[in-house]
């Protein structure tokens, strides 16, 4: 009983930090910068009017709300239904969680290509980067250490042979996901500048940010594998649900930290009317009516809509479990957007052959 | 020290990037044995075809502004101050206009100068 107290309780700190907390401190950010740096003087922040970012800001608003509410209704859904122990919703429900988070990654990147093209001058630093200007070597020996020590504890764990335990499965995972972290944290560096703009103090500083959350993620994950096995081997299985949401808490706090707002300089972002050429413009209401096109919210909602219909009413058939059902319906879901996004672009292509015909 | 290329500006891109190094380099900005971006790292950043940052690069390292070390990579020659001061399409332009001057003052036409220029650059001379 003690354990599903605290399932519940870490549960819904779940609910509340990943859909409420950190959500609520990314809206105030974002109104902070519309407020602060409007457009009729920082008109380089945004390419696009600013009825789109108000919308948007109420989108993803809205998004986490119903999120929060699912939540909350799970909860009481396992509260009233659960015999306890069948508790595998907390990897499918973040996963839901963060597809707010998502959807405002893709759009931000959405601008800085805007952006970009927008620009007819681009500046670079003449100073090469390198790993270890941004990340400490202690750090990374940390994480390798870290690393190394995990293979030994499945090298360790391999001679009780138990028959769950995937033995050298997880170091080729773990290897995996950390050459993964490792290929983010070196197209920051060496990759494209998504943000012309962005001053290189701020780009150093952002480097540097996403080079800690890699590694902290990388000993976090390390650790959440090693606890996990731990649990299960003396038979504390049951607390793995509460560790897991936990660990995805954690996961969210770290990923979602954010460079303090007063340290960026907007100054580079302000309006300069001798560069701002008709011909901007114009591109800039084209690429608007194209955008508009591809990310029009009936092809979005229509494709989610079936893509979810179809996940749910698959997984009813195949008699899966409330978790499983939220995890088919939301893979379908995901299906589905992306076809109703696919469709926009194309029906925006066909409109734009036909007015360029005209 | 900071770089800018400008799309919409007449001068072709490489040799904005060329005028920028060697401009940064007569205003100490740029000292002696000072490290450069990789060209990938710098094409990136500005958004550049890697050939063109290629090109300007293969240009400074010709004119001794700057000098490649293996993989340790590419640095700032120590003569690259007095290097930087040389420019060598203006001497070629001048010394051109001397010698096509000469050639129209002993009676040949412009036709005979082009094709007698596309045959020597051609190499069709025997």
């Amino acid at each position: 009983m003690l354990d599903q107290i605290l399932f519940y309780m870490v549960f819904l700190a779940q609910i509340f930090l990943i859909s409420y907390y950190l959500p609520g401190k990314m809206l105030r950010r974002m109104k902070y910068v519309l407020e602060t740096y409007p457009p009729s003087g920082y008109s380089k922040l945004y390419p696009k009017p600013i009825e789109y970012y108000e919308k948007a800001l109420r989108n993803f608003k809205t998004i986490n709300g119903c999120i929060l509410l699912v939540g909350l209704l799970l909860m009481a859904v396992m509260f009233v239904y659960s015999k306890g122990g069948e508790w595998d919703i907390v990897f499918p429900y973040f996963m839901i969680q963060f597809i707010p988070m998502l959807l405002l990654e893709i759009g931000s990147f959405n601008m800085y290509k805007l952006m970009r093209k927008a620009s007819t001058t681009r500046k670079a630093e003449l100073h090469p980067r390198r790993l270890l200007d941004f990340i400490s070597p202690r750090l990374i020996g940390l994480a390798v250490l870290v690393y190394l020590t995990f293979i030994a504890f499945v090298v360790y764990m391999r001679q009780f042979e138990y028959p769950w335990f995937g033995g050298y499965e997880n170091v080729a995972v773990m290897t995996g996901m950390n050459l993964f972290l490792a290929g983010i944290l070196l197209w920051n560096i060496y990759g494209k500048k998504h943000d012309p703009y962005q001053a290189y103090e701020d780009r150093k500083r952002h480097i540097e940010h996403v080079a800690k959350q890699m590694v902290f993620v990388s000993i976090s994950a390390t650790f959440f594998a090693i606890i996990q096995v731990v649990i299960k081997a003396i038979d504390l299985y049951d607390l793995d649900a509460m560790i897991m949401s936990l660990y995805f808490q954690l996961i969210a706090v770290i990923s979602l930290r954010a460079i303090r707002i007063d340290k960026i300089d907007f100054e580079v972002y302000k309006s300069d009317p001798s560069q701002e050429s008709n011909e901007e413009k114009s591109y800039m209401i084209s690429e608007e009516t194209a955008e508009n096109d591809k990310h029009s919210p009936i092809y979005k909602m229509v494709g989610l809509s079936f893509g979810l219909s179809f996940g749910i009413a698959l997984a009813f058939k195949e008699g899966a479990t409330i978790s499983g059902i939220i995890l088919i319906g939301g893979i379908g879901g995901g299906i589905g957007l992306i076809l109703g996004i696919g469709f926009g672009i194309w029906v925006s292509h066909l409109r734009q052959g036909n007015s360029s015909m005209i | 020290m900071e770089i800018a290329i400008n799309d919409s500006d007449s001068i072709p891109l490489f040799a904005q990037l060329v005028d920028q190094v060697k401009k940064a380099v007569l205003s100490g900005e740029l000292g002696t044995g000072a490290a450069l971006p990789s060209i990938r790292q710098l094409a990136n950043d500005l958004a550049l075809n890697h050939n063109t940052v290629a090109k300007a690069y293969r240009i400074l390292e010709r004119d001794l502004v700057i000098e490649t070390k293996g993989y340790r990579g590419t640095f700032i020659h120590p003569d690259a101050m007095a290097n930087s001061t040389v420019d060598l399409n203006a001497w070629v332009i001048s010394r051109l206009t001397e010698i096509i001057k000469a050639f129209r003052e002993a009676g040949v036409t412009d036709s005979e100068i082009r094709i007698a220029f596309g045959n020597v650059m051609n190499d069709r001379i025997n």
